[in-house]
C-alpha cells in the first residue's frame, strides 16, 4: 500500500504534534508505575548502608543521551542521598566522558559531595575486557589518572576502595552497546559483586534473558525505566517530562495500526464487490 | 556571542536540515549528509590514533621500549598492501591473523556465558529455586511461568532445528515455536518503537528547551526559512517540468 | 608461491585461533598476559584498516571533484569538513600548563575548549541523533501502511506489539487502572500483561534465537580456524 503525499504528511504532522505539544505545554497527569525489574536496582541500592561503595559504568555516548542520561542522574541522586561512595567509569566511547563528568559534578554539587573523596569518575579506556579484569585486581593499575586528571592512587576514595573485587557492593551498567555481557562475564561473576543494567529500549527485550537467569538483578529500559526510577526516588526530571510525549505517540501509533487495518479491509471489500459486480 | 551560543544555533540549524529529509531528498539534506560524513570520518581517525595507536603502539615501542609491539604494526602495514593490486594478496596474512584471533576469542565466552548459562536457567527446577518456601499465591504462578518458559524455549529451538522434518509431534512443536516467536517479535517491536520515539523526543526537547532559552525565536525563524526555501525549490522545479512538457508540444 | 598465497594465511588463522581458544581455558598467568598482549596486537593491526577506509571514501570524492561530476559541490563539503576536523585535533603547539586560563583550541575530545570538541558536540552529535530520530516517523508510517492482520500469526504479533506499546507508557496503564489490584482480573491490567509478555514468551523466544546464534557463531569460528571457511580472504588468485 503506497501512501499518498498528503497521507504521509498528515501522519508525520500528527507524530510531530504529539511529541512537541507536551514539551511546550507540560502537564503531570499519568503515573509511571515502577515495574519489578526497575525495583530490583532501586531495592538493592536502598538496602546498602552509608559508607558502602558502588560503581556506575557510564557506557554510553551522546547518541543515547535522551534515554540513559536521566537514568544516570536518577541513580546518582539515589546513591548520594544514601551517602554512598560512587565510582564511575566509561568503557564504551570517549565521547561519553563529557556526559559522565557533567553528571557526577552536577549531582555531586547538589548533595554537597566532594570530587575525589565522595566520588570519582575514572574516565575512558579502550580494551574493555582487559580493563575490567585489571580493575577487579586494582583500580589504580588500570587508571593512573581520572577524568579530571587527578592521580587516582592519591584520592581518598580509591584508597578506601583500591579494587572492585571485595571493594564495591553493587555495579550499575548504563549501556548503549554490548557492554553488559562483558561486565557480567569478566566483572561481576569473577569479582563477586551483584550488578544491574540500564539499557536503551531497543536492547531492553534482549537483556530480559540475562535478568531472567539472575545474571543481572535489575533492568531499566529506555526513557520509561528512567521515569520509573525517578518516581521511586520521588524526584521527577527529564525522563518523566518526556514520557507524556511518549504516551501520546504510542497511543497514536496504536490508532494508526487500527486505522490502517480498517482502511485495508474496507478497500479489499470494495475491490471484491467491484470484481463481483463486473463478473 | 560565545562559542556555546554559536554552537546551539549551528546544532539547531543542522537538526532542522536533517529533519528536512522527511519531505524528500533536498539540497539542504545532501549538504548535511556530506558534512556529517566528513566530520565522522575525521572523528574516527582521531579515535583510532589517540586511543589505540598512540598509547598502545607509539608509547609502548618508542617510550617504554617494548619492541615486542612492533609486530602488530608490521601486520598493519601488510594490511595496507590491499591498496596495491599487484601485491594485494599479501594482505591476506593480516586478515587471517585478525579473523583467526576473532574466531578463537569468541568461542570461550559464547560457550560459557551465553550457551551454557542460558540453557541452565531455562530449566524450571533452576528458576524455582528462588521461590522455594514461598506461599502458594507466589509459588504456583512462578511454577506455571517456569514451565511455560521452558516449553517456549524448547519449541523455538525445535522450530530452528531443520535436520529433522517438521512432521507429527516435531511439526506441532515447531508450529508452537512460531507462535512464541511472533509474540517475541511483537514485544520487541513495541520496545523498538519506544527507543526510536525517545530519540526524537530528545531532539524535540533540544529544539524546544535548549535551542533558544529566550523565546524559540531562532528555531522558529530558521524552520520557516528552510520551509520557504524547500517550497520555492519545489515550485521552481514544477514550473520547469511544465515548461519542458509544453515546449515539445509547441514544436 | 601458491603456498604463500593460499595455504599460509589458513595456517596463520589456525595457529592464532587455536592459541586464543586454548588460553581462555588455561588459568595460568602467562596465558592471561599473552591473551591481553594479543588483544592489543589485534587492535593496533586493525587500526591500520582505517587507512583503507579513508583512502576509499576520500579517493572517490576527490575523483568526483577533479572530474567535475554532478554533485561535486557536496564532495567539496565532505573533503573540507574532513580536513578542518582532522587539522583541529593535531596539537600544533604545546598545550598550556594545567590550571592556566589561556585559550588552547587544538587537540581531541580531551580538550573541551578546542575546535574538535566544539565540532563534535555541536555538529556531529546533533546530526547523528537527528538521523536516527527520523526513524520515529518511518515507524509511524510503517504502523499505518504495513501492519496487516492477514493471518493468525500476524494478529498475535500485532496484539503483542499493541499490549507492550500501551503497557510501557503511563497513559496506557491509566486505561486499565480501574481494575482493582486484589481482584482476579488483576492480570488483565496492561502493565501486568506487558510484564508477563516480556518476562515469559519474549524472553523464551529471544533465548531460543540467542542459543541458535551462539551455536552458529561457534560453528563458524571452528570452520574459520580449521580453514573450511576462507571467504574472509577475499576472492582472486
Amino acid at each position: 500500500m503506497i501512501l499518498k503525499p498528503w497521507e504521509r504528511g498528515l501522519l508525520y504532522l500528527l507524530v510531530a504534534l504529539a511529541v512537541f505539544l507536551p514539551l511546550i505545554f507540560p502537564f503531570d497527569k499519568w503515573e509511571n508505575l515502577p515495574t519489578k525489574e526497575v525495583r530490583g536496582i532501586y531495592d538493592t541500592i536502598e538496602s546498602l548502608q552509608p559508607g558502602d561503595t558502588i560503581m556506575i559504568a557510564v557506557d554510553f555516548d551522546p547518541a543515547s543521551e535522551p534515554e540513559l542520561y536521566p537514568m544516570l542522574l536518577a541513580v546518582l541522586r539515589h546513591a548520594f542521598k544514601k551517602d554512598l561512595y560512587v565510582l564511575g567509569v566509561n568503557l564504551f566511547n570517549p565521547a561519553g566522558i563529557g556526559l559522565g563528568t557533567r553528571a557526577f559534578t552536577d549531582v555531586g554539587d547538589e548533595y554537597g559531595k566532594i570530587n575525589g573523596t565522595d566520588y570519582c569518575f575514572l574516565g575512558y579506556k579502550p580494551s574493555m575486557l582487559a580493563v575490567v579484569q585489571a580493575m577487579n585486581a586494582g583500580i589504580a593499575n588500570a587508571f593512573a589518572v581520572d577524568a579530571y586528571k587527578q592521580k587516582t592512587a592519591s584520592l581518598p576514595i580509591i584508597q578506601r576502595t583500591p579494587k572492585l573485587k571485595g571493594g564495591i557492593k553493587y555495579l550499575v551498567d548504563l549501556a548503549a552497546g554490548e557492554t553488559v555481557r562483558p561486565w557480567v562475564a569478566f566483572g561481576s561473576t569473577p569479582g563477586g559483586y551483584p550488578m544491574g543494567a540500564g539499557v536503551t529500549a531497543v536492547s531492553f527485550a534482549d537483556y530480559f534473558s540475562l535478568y531472567q537467569s539472575n545474571q543481572i538483578n535489575g533492568l531499566m529500559g529506555g526513557l520509561k525505566g528512567a521515569a520509573e526510577y525517578e518516581v521511586l526516588i520521588a524526584n521527577k526530571g527529564a525522563a518523566s517530562a518526556g514520557m507524556n510525549s511518549q504516551s501520546l505517540v504510542h497511543v497514536l501509533l496504536v490508532l494508526f495500526v487500527i486505522a490502517g487495518n480498517i482502511a485495508y479491509f474496507v478497500g479489499r471489500r470494495r475491490l471484491a464487490s467491484k470484481a463481483g459486480g463486473a463478473s | 556571542m560565545t562559542a556555546e551560543t554559536l554552537g546551539i544555533w549551528v546544532a539547531t540549524g543542522l537538526t532542522l536540515v536533517m529533519l528536512s529529509f522527511l519531505y524528500k531528498d533536498n539540497p539542504f539534506f545532501r549538504f548535511g549528509e556530506h558534512l556529517y560524513l566528513g566530520i565522522s570520518n575525521a572523528y574516527g581517525v582521531w579515535f583510532l590514533w589517540d586511543l589505540v595507536v598512540r598509547p598502545d603502539f607509539i608509547e609502548r615501542v618508542f617510550v617504554n621500549h617494548q619492541y615486542f609491539y612492533i609486530t602488530p604494526a608490521v601486520f598493519g602495514f601488510i594490511l595496507l598492501t590491499r591498496m596495491i593490486p599487484r601485491i594485494a594478496w599479501i594482505s591476506r596474512w593480516s586478515l587471517a591473523f585478525i579473523v583467526g584471533w576473532g574466531a578463537g576469542v569468541i568461542i570461550g565466552p559464547q560457550l560459557n556465558s551465553f550457551l551454557l548459562t542460558q540453557i541452565y536457567s531455562s530449566f524450571p527446577w533452576v528458576n524455582m529455586q528462588g521461590v522455594i518456601g514461598e506461599p502458594a499465591s507466589v509459588y504456583i504462578p512462578a511454577l506455571i511461568n517456569s514451565v511455560i518458559l521452558f516449553a517456549c524455549v524448547v519449541a523455538v529451538l525445535v522450530y530452528f532445528f531443520f535436520s529433522v522434518e517438521h512432521k507429527g509431534a516435531v511439526g506441532a512443536a515447531a508450529k508452537f515455536g512460531i507462535w512464541v516467536l511472533m509474540v517475541a517479535f511483537g514485544a520487541s517491536f513495541g520496545s523498538t518503537v519506544m527507543a526510536r520515539i525517545s530519540l526524537f523526543i530528545g531532539r524535540a526537547r533540544f529544539l524546544v528547551q535548549d535551542a533558544e532559552p529566550r523565546g524559540h525565536a531562532f528555531s522558529i525563524c530558521l524552520a520557516i526559512a528552510i520551509a520557504i526555501a524547500l517550497i520555492s525549490i519545489y515550485l521552481t522545479r514544477r514550473a520547469e517540468k511544465k515548461k519542458a512538457k509544453e515546449q515539445p508540444a509547441a514544436e | 608461491m601458491v603456498f604463500l598465497r593460499k595455504q599460509f594465511p589458513v595456517v596463520i588463522a589456525f595457529l592464532v585461533g587455536i592459541f586464543t581458544l586454548a588460553i581462555f581455558y588455561i588459568p595460568a598467568k602467562w596465558a592471561v598476559n599473552s591473551g591481553e598482549a594479543l588483544n592489543i596486537w589485534v587492535l593496533i593491526a586493525s587500526a591500520f584498516g582505517m587507512v583503507l577506509g579513508i583512502n576509499s571514501i576520500l579517493g572517490f570524492h576527490i575523483e568526483k571533484v577533479s572530474k567535475r561530476r554532478p554533485g561535486f559541490g557536496y564532495s567539496w563539503v565532505l573533503i573540507l569538513s574532513f580536513l578542518i576536523m582532522t587539522l583541529a585535533w593535531i596539537p600544533w603547539w604545546r598545550a598550556p600548563e594545567e590550571g592556566s586560563t589561556a585559550l588552547y583550541i587544538w587537540g581531541g575530545l580531551e580538550n573541551p575548549s578546542g575546535i574538535f570538541s566544539w565540532m563534535y558536540f555541536w555538529m556531529m552529535v546533533p546530526m547523528q541523533a537527528t538521523v536516527f530520530s527520523i526513524l520515529a516517523f518511518y515507524i509511524a508510517s510503517a504502523a499505518y501502511r504495513s501492519f496487516r492482520a492477514k493471518s493468525g500469526q500476524a494478529i498475535v504479533l500485532l496484539i503483542a506489539a499493541v499490549i507492550v506499546m500501551l503497557g510501557r507508557v503511563p497513559l496506557g496503564t491509566a486505561l486499565t487502572s480501574w481494575i482493582p489490584e486484589a481482584s482476579f482480573l488483576h492480570s488483565l491490567r496492561l502493565e501486568v500483561m506487558t510484564e508477563w509478555l516480556l518476562n515469559v514468551p519474549n524472553a523464551a523466544g529471544f533465548r531460543g534465537i540467542l542459543l541458535g546464534v551462539a551455536l552458529g557463531v561457534i560453528a563458524t569460528s571452528v570452520r574459520i580456524i580449521f580453514g573450511i571457511e576462507k571467504t574472509y580472504m577475499g576472492g582472486g588468485e
